[in-house]
């Protein structure tokens, strides 16, 4: 909700002004840094404050020493925080669960004791973000020596609470072009863009939630035509509302004069799982691929291990976005997806042959098919799998 | 041409949101309902549409305007005084208007789930100064006397606190201060803050009612996005009120069990003395009174007349007599805590209504309601005749 | 020209945008959903 309080309306009301009428850099500098501080705390209170401050002095720490041991150590520190703050409770369920669920509901009470209420604000992409720091840092490509820009780096407010998901490669030559040259080009298209990202998310998306929370529960009683329409509203919705606030982000880094990279690029336009990949979310894919996929062997080690990297990564990318069963069997079923659309080619002869150059012939079927696809995994993400089922066949069905 | 000059885009933004704010404020100086009769639900936050503290107090200017030197009546409360089951034709306030005759006009603020102070005693407490003669009347139940700023309906009181509508009232600002520290609301008061400045809440309001609606609705689904005013009174769609015993009948599970749970009835409120007999309890008793203190700032209450609006005798009929009992010593306490603070008070608890008066365990008939207007003129004419002075004091 | 057609369009969406932000602050005081994001 953090876009859409009037704090944070009033907030921007003061900052950017401030920012643009200061005309030294250092000065923008201190007042984007301030204002970052004073956004983080205002929204994630000191339990949230305290434990992101406590991983982002360790990363910043182990980054300047350029230890290899030290950013190991700190890569484990904030994936670990992440799996505690996170995953804890769900863990635990799961898996003590299994063998003992009384024990398990016991654990769960201590977890929920323990712990705050609610993850520290943004642990997720702080995680991620530091994570790669560390990693390139550990590869000897980069390393952050100031500490107002590591600061920055991590608790820059646009991207802070849900991405996109930043390099610190790109955002600092970025950071200070825009402290150093911000103009009313910058300002004007940020504006745009945040008005765009507003437009999706609160005029579209919100009217599509409602809808979807009215007719949903009763989606198999729908007309076939309708549930159709409702299919393509789960659908159209998610989009808007993660692709709209993407938009809010890129537009508010923008009005800095500060460019962030594009996340969403029309991907339901996609012809293939893969190309779909390359459209969603893309900065959240791009990590996955650079600190996941590729350090876990990618596709350097023949079809089968690239299939079960293909699941693994799939599989986290799913438990990323919520401790829940659901959110797994979502990112399988990308998984799946992506293995049949990578492999189906070479594993099934002469068939998977002629059914690949048919497929390249015929471009709207492929994107029916990948669409459809796509859409279906979106039931498996907001529904409990049974009534996933149910409405996936009832599509099919008169 | 490359792309549009951003300069000027940047002063557009400026321009447009500022003339935004100047129409904003426009519009609260015109009635833009027309042929308002009540809040019905596609006129208020059942529907998420909001009218706002001025949008309100223009209707009142425009149904009776100060120079016309009627009595203005402004009716509060609940889905009682709102005639809930009463097709508009019906509306008991209109009947209360052709009770009480040319010299006075009543326009009805009451909405579901509404304290007694909440939207028409707020409207009310705006007006007062401009129409020095007019009164207020309002209905709840005994027990239940929330302040303005702290029920379903607060989002009204703070549009009209932050515009500067309400009176000054020392002892409420300190209470309101006090009450910051603990509520955790501060950015919805700041929205109010905000809409006194730019009136987005009046313009787009506005918008919604005379040209489009932007937000879907489960009450309104297709109809959603039709601009307010082309939307009929919602009672006037529902289907009649059947008010017999067949009917009663089919409520009384759960209708029931509701009406124990209420305020009056239900025994978190009492304790029985040595000799077994119920009594209010000196903690509930302190609370009331010190939230009806809270209703209104002095000297409006003079001006007020709060109504004990009745239960369908059918139901009470299956209270066992406990409950009756405190039903009763309920009414009787809310009188005099309500009449020791200044109000003028109307109870209806044994005021002749029969089961045919009422639609179910709360709520009157069409014929229920012509008999609530009648007893409610009665005590308006002879509050304005006793020059607003209660008979208690 | 050219000069005053880039003016007078950046003016118009300018005002477009300016509306569209005080449409917004009426918009999100109603009930809305919260960012997908929130849920994860």
């Amino acid at each position: 909700m953090i876009f859409t309080t009037y704090w944070f309306f009033v907030f921007v009301g003061i900052v950017f002004p401030i920012y643009w009428l200061l005309p030294w850099r250092q000065a923008r500098l201190a007042v984007l840094l301030v204002a970052c501080v004073v956004f983080h705390a205002h929204f994630a209170g000191a339990a949230g404050v305290v434990p992101i401050v406590v991983l982002a002095i360790a990363t910043y720490v182990a980054g300047r020493s350029g230890r290899p041991g030290w950013c190991l150590a700190a890569i484990l520190a904030c994936v670990g925080a992440l799996g505690v703050y996170k995953y804890a409770g769900f863990l635990v369920q799961s898996l003590v669960g299994l063998f003992d669920p009384h024990l398990a509901a016991q654990c769960v009470l201590w977890i929920k004791h323990v712990l705050p209420a609610a993850p520290p604000l943004a642990i997720s992409f702080f995680t991620f973000e530091f994570v790669h720091y560390l990693y390139d840092v550990r590869k000897g490509r980069m390393r952050i020596e100031n500490p107002a820009d590591f600061a920055l780096f991590a608790i820059f407010f646009p991207s802070l609470v849900a991405g996109p998901i930043k390099r610190c490669g790109d955002f600092l030559p970025s950071l200070h072009r825009g402290v150093a040259s911000v103009g009313a080009e910058d300002v004007a298209a940020g504006l745009g863009r945040v008005a765009i990202g507003f437009g999706k998310k609160v005029v579209i998306s919100d009217n599509l939630a409602q809808i979807i929370n009215y007719y949903g529960p009763h989606f198999t009683e729908q007309p076939l035509g309708t549930r159709w329409l409702l299919f393509a509203a789960i659908a159209f919705r998610i989009l808007l509302d993660f692709s709209g606030y993407s938009d809010i982000a890129i537009g508010l880094a923008r009005m800095f004069g500060i460019t962030l990279s594009e996340n969403f690029r029309w991907p339901y336009l996609a012809k293939n799982l893969p190309e779909f990949w390359q459209r969603w979310h893309i900065s959240l894919s791009t990590w996955i691929r650079d600190y996941i996929y590729i350090p876990l062997g990618g596709s350097r080690h023949g079809v089968t291990r690239k299939i079960i990297n293909g699941f693994i990564v799939f599989a986290l990318c799913g438990l990323w976005h919520g401790a829940a069963w659901n959110f797994i069997l979502w990112g399988v079923f990308h998984g799946a997806g992506l293995a049949i659309c990578g492999n189906y080619r070479q594993l099934l002869g002469r068939f998977g042959a002629n059914a690949g150059m048919f497929f390249d012939r015929c471009p709207p079927l492929s994107w029916v098919i990948t669409t459809v696809y796509v859409w279906l995994g979106w039931l498996l993400f907001f529904y409990p799998m049974p009534q996933a089922w149910k409405m996936a066949t009832s599509l099919f069905s008169r | 041409m490359k792309y549009p000059s951003p300069i000027a885009v940047c002063v557009g933004v400026v321009v447009g949101f500022a003339t935004c704010c100047v129409l904003g404020q426009l519009t609260t100086r015109k009635n833009i309902y027309q042929d308002f009769a009540r809040l019905h639900p596609f006129l208020e936050q059942e529907t998420s549409y909001y009218p706002t503290a001025s949008q309100l107090v223009a209707v009142a200017h425009g149904q009776c305007p100060p120079a016309s030197h009627k009595t203005l009546v402004v009716l509060g409360g609940n889905s009682v005084f709102n005639g809930s089951g009463q097709k508009r034709d019906e509306l008991w306030s209109r009947a209360l208007q052709e009770d009480l005759g040319d010299h006075y006009h009543v326009v009805n603020f009451s909405a579901p789930g509404a304290g007694a102070v909440d939207n028409g005693g707020v409207i009310f407490e705006c007006l007062a100064r401009e129409y020095p003669t007019a009164l207020f009347v309002t209905n709840t139940e005994p027990g239940y006397y929330p302040a303005a700023n702290r029920s379903a309906y607060s989002y009204l009181f703070w549009d009209a606190y932050c515009k500067g509508l309400l009176s000054h009232d020392a002892r409420r600002t300190a209470r309101l201060e006090r009450e910051k520290a603990t509520s955790d609301d501060a950015d919805f008061k700041l929205s109010r803050e905000l809409n006194s400045v730019c009136y987005f809440n009046d313009l787009w309001t506005y918008v919604s009612y005379r040209y489009v609606s932007t937000f879907w609705t489960s009450w309104l689904r297709g109809r959603s996005f039709q601009p307010r005013h082309r939307l009929r009174d919602w009672y006037d769609k529902r289907p009649k009120v059947v008010a017999d015993e067949s009917e009663f009948q089919k409520m009384l599970p759960d209708h029931l069990e509701a009406l124990r749970h209420r305020r009056p009835v239900a025994a978190d409120r009492f304790a029985q003395n040595s000799n077994g007999a119920w009594v209010q309890t000196a903690e509930s008793l302190q609370q009331d009174e010190e939230h009806i203190a809270d209703l209104l700032p002095d000297p409006l209450q003079r001006r007020s007349l709060i109504v004990f609006t009745p239960y369908n005798p059918w139901f009470l009929a299956h209270l066992t007599e406990a409950e009756r009992t405190r039903a009763e010593i309920s009414y009787a306490n809310g009188t005099h805590l309500l009449e020791k603070a200044g109000f003028h008070v109307l109870s209806t608890y044994d005021s002749g209504f029969s089961p045919s008066d009422f639609g179910d365990t709360v709520h009157l008939s069409p014929a229920g309601g012509r008999l609530l207007a009648k007893l409610v003129a009665d005590s308006i004419r002879s509050m304005d005749t006793a020059s607003n002075i209660p008979a208690g004091r | 020209m050219k000069t005053s057609l880039r003016i007078l369009s950046g003016f118009v969406i300018g005002i477009a945008l300016g509306v569209f932000f005080h449409y917004l602050l009426y918009r999100i005081s109603l009930p809305s959903e919260p960012f997908i994001y929130f849920a994860f």
